[in-house]
């Protein structure tokens, strides 16, 4: 079996995901080859890692668009050998163009409904989260298998991650672990980071804010607001489980980052997703289900969020939430039974 | 009636009631795949430089990406080896060079753009907007 994978941008999450699936497919049985494709800023990710890809040339901003099913279709023309399979994550046209048994894995449904033909045409269909927050569509039940969120279980303690990213041994540390910046998020970030900054004024001297963007995009968010001395700015990394592992607690709006350091037992605490988003009812979820999560309600003062901030920060990490976590093995099988 | 448009007369014929053109007439998506098709030969033209789309016909092109014989057929048309590449959502001042080059090439090939249709092509809008005149 050839595996052509193909991982969309639009942030980071994707090629993380697919920078931890890819390289443990080609290791299993019966598979000879992966090779990965990248779309808009997944390409960024793969160029940053090292991980061998090609560039679809597909901007995020097009990622679902028929001038993307034309740059996958191409790309996937190119490829020589029999026995072939595509594995898609997230980038949904792919199974219109493909001319091979096709996998998708998918966050959400929230592009189903402009693009229910591509989820109709998918051969099997992997959520990369929990069916009991993102309910799976009656017209491709069938097909779709919710493994829960694969994300990277990282083995390394936390005084060995702070050695190794030069933080201090014994302060506290925390991550606002965002994701990547994105331009339709701006709002969202700019919001996220000003509670978080207003917050951080209670934090001891010695505390170090780890923040995973550039100065100047943190600028650009927050106008003239001057960042505090013990405030980092390490920019967008591929170093991220890392960062999360040398914290004490992590901060996150609610995304893919969540369910990293919720899986690695990381105390967490999520700022403000917006109302009703997939954001917002993954934290739900978690908050319920998990001792080490808590989540705020957006109306809480500044006080009231260092309180939370600290407290979180002084519990102690945790095992995972008794929850399904999706693997490698589940993308094979599901390659596997194409 | 030139060999691209019977190209895309044929095409559209094949694409009415694509379940990816749900809601349009068959008059819509014959001016729409005309239209297409006509890019897609301005393109190939500026050494495969496409212009952005509107939705509209976006969609025509997946849907059309849908029919290998249908495809096969507008690649017929141009010239082998041309490879797509869509301009970023550059500033359209930074494109104006390529604006007016594709509406000169385009009105050459296929006469003045028909009224009705330049909502179809952002670039037209653009310099619509900005007055110039498109004839």
């Amino acid at each position: 079996m050839r595996i052509d994978y193909l991982s969309r941008g639009t942030g980071w999450a994707h090629a993380a995901r697919t920078a931890l699936v890819a390289p443990a497919l080609a290791r299993r049985p019966g598979v000879e080859e992966v090779t990965i494709a990248a779309s808009g800023s997944a390409v960024d990710y793969f160029a940053m890692t090292g991980l061998p890809y090609h560039d679809l040339r597909v901007p995020d901003e097009l990622d679902h668009s028929g001038y993307a099913a034309y740059r996958i279709r191409e790309h996937l023309r190119s490829r020589d050998g029999a026995d072939r399979v595509v594995v898609s994550d997230e980038l949904c046209l792919a199974s219109l163009v493909c001319e091979a048994p096709c996998v998708l894995i998918v966050c959400s449904f929230r592009h189903y409904d402009a693009g229910p033909e591509a989820f109709g045409t998918a051969d099997r269909i992997l959520l990369a989260g929990w069916s009991e927050v993102e309910p799976v569509p009656e017209a491709i039940r069938s097909k779709v298998t919710a493994i829960g969120p694969i994300v990277r279980v990282v083995g390394e303690d936390r005084p060995t991650a702070r050695r190794v990213l030069d933080l201090p041994k014994d302060a506290l540390v925390v991550t606002a672990s965002f994701g990547l910046f994105y331009p339709t998020k701006r709002d969202y970030f700019r919001d996220a980071l000003s509670a978080v900054l207003g917050a951080w004024r209670h934090a001891p001297a010695d505390a170090v804010l780890v923040i995973p963007l550039t100065s100047a995009t943190v600028r650009e968010l927050l106008g003239g607001v001057a960042l505090p001395d013990n405030a980092r700015c390490v920019g967008p990394t591929g170093r991220m489980d890392r960062y999360h592992r040398a914290s004490n607690t992590v901060l996150t709006v609610g995304g893919s980052t969540t369910s990293h350091a919720v899986r690695n037992g990381i105390p967490t605490v999520v700022i403000n997703p917006p109302a009703g988003s997939v954001e917002s009812r993954y934290a739900a979820f978690l908050a319920g289900r998990c001792d080490h999560l808590t989540r705020t309600e957006g109306t809480e003062s500044a006080q009231d969020l260092w309180d939370m901030i600290d407290h979180s920060a002084h519990t102690a990490e945790l095992a995972p939430p008794d929850l399904r976590w999706g693997t490698a093995d589940d993308v094979y099988h599901a390659a596997r039974g194409t | 009636m030139t060999e691209v448009d019977d190209c895309a007369r044929e095409v559209s014929d094949g694409l009415a009631g694509s379940r990816l053109l749900p809601c349009r007439t068959v008059e819509e998506v014959r001016t729409q795949t005309r239209e297409l098709v006509r890019g897609l030969v301005i393109a190939a033209d500026m050494g495969g430089l496409l212009l952005p789309l509107s939705p509209e016909l976006d969609r025509v092109w997946l849907a059309l990406l849908t029919e290998p014989p249908l495809c096969q057929r507008v690649q017929r048309l141009l010239p082998s080896g041309v490879d797509f590449v869509h301009v970023r959502n550059a500033p359209p001042a930074d494109l104006s060079e390529h604006l007016l080059d594709w509406v000169e090439r385009y009105r050459c090939r296929f006469g003045p753009i028909p009224p009705g249709v330049a909502h179809y092509w952002p670039a037209c809008r653009y310099l619509e907007r900005l007055g110039v005149g498109l004839s």
